[in-house]
């Protein structure tokens, strides 16, 4: 049974955890004073400061533009979903780079390799085809939907 | 360029392969059907392939472990067990997720395939050899589920849930790539074996593909170290370990309780299976340097889970507070890192996925007009509308509060003893005191069910058969594995031997 | 040849830079653009390792490919649900995305 494994952990390994333990005060301790150095800095900031504050200042700083929603157009959706779809069948584009690169050299050592690869990226290009097909039979491809 | 043909074992990844043919069938099937086709032939598609990957996976219990393509995935008992149980999890999910489908016109199509594909995600991070096969699995898992996370899509909560995981998730992985990164850069490999070796040229792993040729040794440095350290931070937010748990809440009320159910379990023991996986095979000889992290973290996770959970009062949110504390629970035996310690985590994760998926099941019986009767004083004298529910429900409260003749019971007694051993005597009081406090806020259900007189006017709702019968099995299982665990607990022990 | 420590701290800012972006800004299109500038320097940090403290090896340039890759499967999905949260609420400001709390 499982439980009469012995298990019985070697001393060095004890002493050795009991030594780690105290190794990480240093660390414990530069915590504390980080949190006390953060906490006093914003109570004493807070008892000390004056405060004027106004809407522009209390938005946090987006490159001088107004933060959210009103820079926003309304687009047509196809074009995000246009743009969406391109993206992740372009991104794919990647696997076949290095694929093209190393085919040439799948000659060497006597065997042809060549089938096989060629093998492996039909499985790939497969997949990608379900996707383009099923984005098809989706109907998100067509613009006037 | 001298180039070596990999070997493809094929038999290796037999699972995976059936998973993604089945996706993809059910995703062309579903193309070619009537939009307001019945998603019952697709359910059973599902179902068929998800049995017929199951029994593969059985198939192939026993033999001995072997690494395949380059030392990318490794086939051995611990890949089988875990795939087994995912699969098991996702066909109880489609089962459970059958109703809300029909109700709120999920796309059916989408909705199996995403399933079927995220199983695929969890079988490659348990049976992952390598840092990318981590990655990759990890990735398939998440992106399926922040999908599924909004498929609610009259809920507002439910799209909200989306983008939260979303962006917190993706967050996550930047984290997790950088200590990849740092680890690849420190030691020269991405595979397991080969960073423990470059790390301590002692260590054998062979098994996970490493050749027997010299690895660039770089040994211990800072730089390592601090991958280690996002390395936790990574796969800890994926197992919902405190302090990376934020998210986990918002997540499971706002997704669809099925899913919910799903995530709750399946995510959360595919994320334990690689950090097991990571931890034990590529970095066990840094233990002193990441077991008092891990211990802190499992520490902090049992009593912040327990702690929160207490205040809920919806029901899903109280399960996902208490599932954080069971990752909690979960850590403590990694935190032992011994092969009794990986042993009682594998029958853990069996005994709580029983557990959770059960009290989820009669969630899903009792909020069945699209996620209503959430709040536990929803439950107020529910022995007298459903007697063999309440019954159920209370089971599994007693079976996730540790108390005995139940597997809740056994599984932490076996993790705790696993930490005592392991000379962790203190993280074992913890997680006693903080399941003490789990006590409370489980029988408060219990309590809310027998104790209190129901609400006038809530009328009862006709159970659905099947998940009743699920249910039924659940309770089964619960008490089964409590009073005899000594079967799974000898299936757990077989797939531990590949720590030594 | 530039030297990997140089690359280093490039890719260790790069990245700290899409940290202070998740936390401090509060567009949603923002929050994803930081999220892809840490997987950036991930994959520039990969490549180095793989070049210039490994050369001949391919571990590091493989895994930067599915790096990239991944990362633009989770940015188009992230892209696509901030567009139904637009929709739906008006608004991609992460702040207003409150309905669960606690």
């Amino acid at each position: 049974m499982w439980w009469e494994v012995p298990c019985q952990v070697p001393a060095e390994v004890q002493r050795e955890n009991t030594r780690v333990a105290f190794d990480y005060v240093p660390i414990l301790i530069q915590i504390l004073v980080a949190f006390a150095i953060a906490i006093g800095v914003i109570v004493i900031s807070n008892f000390v400061g004056s405060k004027r504050p106004t809407a522009a200042k209390l938005a946090p700083y987006e490159c001088g533009m107004t933060p959210v929603g009103q820079a926003w157009r309304r687009f047509p959706i196809k074009f995000f979903l246009t743009a969406m779809l391109f993206v992740l069948f372009d991104v794919e584009v990647i696997f076949f780079v290095p694929w093209t690169v190393i085919l040439r050299h799948l000659r060497v050592g006597g065997t042809d390799y060549v089938l096989f690869a060629l093998g492996e990226m039909a499985v790939f290009a497969g997949f990608l085809l379900l996707g383009y097909v099923y984005v098809w039979k989706k109907r998100a491809l067509e613009w006037e939907a | 360029m001298m180039f070596v043909l990999p070997t493809l074992e094929w038999w290796t990844i037999a699972p995976v392969v059936i998973l993604t043919l089945t996706g993809c069938l059910v995703l062309v099937v579903d193309l070619f059907r009537g939009d307001d086709a019945s998603p019952e032939p697709l359910a059973w598609l599902t179902t068929g392939g998800l049995a017929i990957a199951i029994g593969t996976s059985v198939s192939l219990w026993g033999y001995e472990a072997q690494a395949a393509f380059s030392g990318m995935v490794v086939a051995d008992n611990y890949t089988q067990y875990f795939t087994v149980l995912f699969l098991v999890i996702v066909g109880v999910t489609v089962l459970l997720s059958f109703d809300q489908l029909t109700k709120e016109d999920f796309h059916p199509g989408e909705f199996y395939s995403l399933i079927v594909f995220s199983a695929v995600g969890m079988v490659l991070m348990a049976s992952a050899a390598d840092l990318i096969m981590v990655f990759v699995g990890l990735e398939l898992l998440s992106i399926c589920l922040y999908i599924l996370t909004g498929f609610s899509r009259r809920r507002l909560e439910s799209e909200e849930a989306s983008i939260k995981y979303l962006l917190l998730g993706a967050f996550a992985s930047g984290f997790l790539l950088y200590g990849i990164a740092l680890v690849y850069g420190s030691t020269g490999s991405t595979n397991l074996g080969c960073v423990a070796r470059a790390i301590n040229p002692a260590s054998t792993f062979a098994m996970f593909g490493c050749g027997t040729g010299s690895v660039a040794g770089a040994a211990t440095s800072g730089l390592l170290l601090a991958g280690v350290a996002m390395l936790v931070v990574g796969l800890g937010f994926k197992a919902a370990v405190v302090p990376f748990h934020m998210w986990a809440p918002d997540v499971y009320e706002g997704a669809p309780t099925a899913i919910t159910a799903y995530m709750s379990v399946g995510a959360k023991a595919a994320a334990f299976a690689a950090i097991v996986r990571v931890f034990m095979i590529a970095f066990p000889t840094l233990s002193h340097d990441w077991s008092m992290i891990l211990a802190i973290l499992a520490a902090v996770t049992m009593i912040v889970g327990n702690t929160a959970a207490v205040s809920q009062q919806s029901i899903k949110r109280m399960l996902a507070y208490s599932s954080i504390a069971h990752a909690g629970y979960i850590l403590v035996a990694v935190v032992a890192a011994s092969q009794v310690g990986i042993a009682s985590l594998l029958f853990y994760t069996v005994g709580y996925t029983v557990m959770n998926l059960g009290a989820f099941m009669v969630v899903i019986l009792l909020g069945r007009r699209s996620e209503d009767h959430l709040l536990i004083s929803d439950y107020a004298g529910l022995s007298r509308r459903h007697p063999v529910l309440a019954g159920l429900m209370a089971l599994f409260m007693l079976s996730l509060a540790g108390i005995p003749p139940t597997v809740g019971f056994v599984g932490k007694f076996y993790i705790f003893t696993a930490a005592v051993q392991a000379d962790y005597a203190w993280l074992a009081v913890i997680g006693l005191l903080s399941s003490v406090i789990s006590v409370y806020y489980y029988l408060r259900v219990v309590y809310q069910m027998y104790m209190v007189d129901p609400v006038a006017g809530v009328e009862p709702v006709t159970p659905l058969r099947w998940v009743t019968v699920a249910a039924g099995v659940a309770g089964f299982a619960v008490v089964a594995l409590g009073v005899f665990p000594h079967g799974v607990l000898a299936l757990a022990s077989a797939s531990s031997t590949f720590i030594r | 040849m530039v030297p990997i420590e140089h690359i280093m701290v490039f890719t260790g800012a790069l990245f700290c830079i899409g940290v202070y972006g998740v936390m401090a800004r509060r567009n949603a299109v923002l929050v994803l653009m930081a999220i892809e500038l840490m997987l950036n320097a991930v994959a520039i940090n990969l490549v180095a390792f793989g070049t210039l403290v490994y050369p001949g090896q391919i571990n590091g340039m493989v895994f930067a490919i599915f790096v990239v890759t991944i990362a633009a499967a989770e940015l188009g999905l992230g892209l696509a649900i901030v567009l139904r949260v637009y929709r739906m609420r008006s608004s991609i400001n992460v702040d207003d995305i409150d309905l669960m709390r606690w």
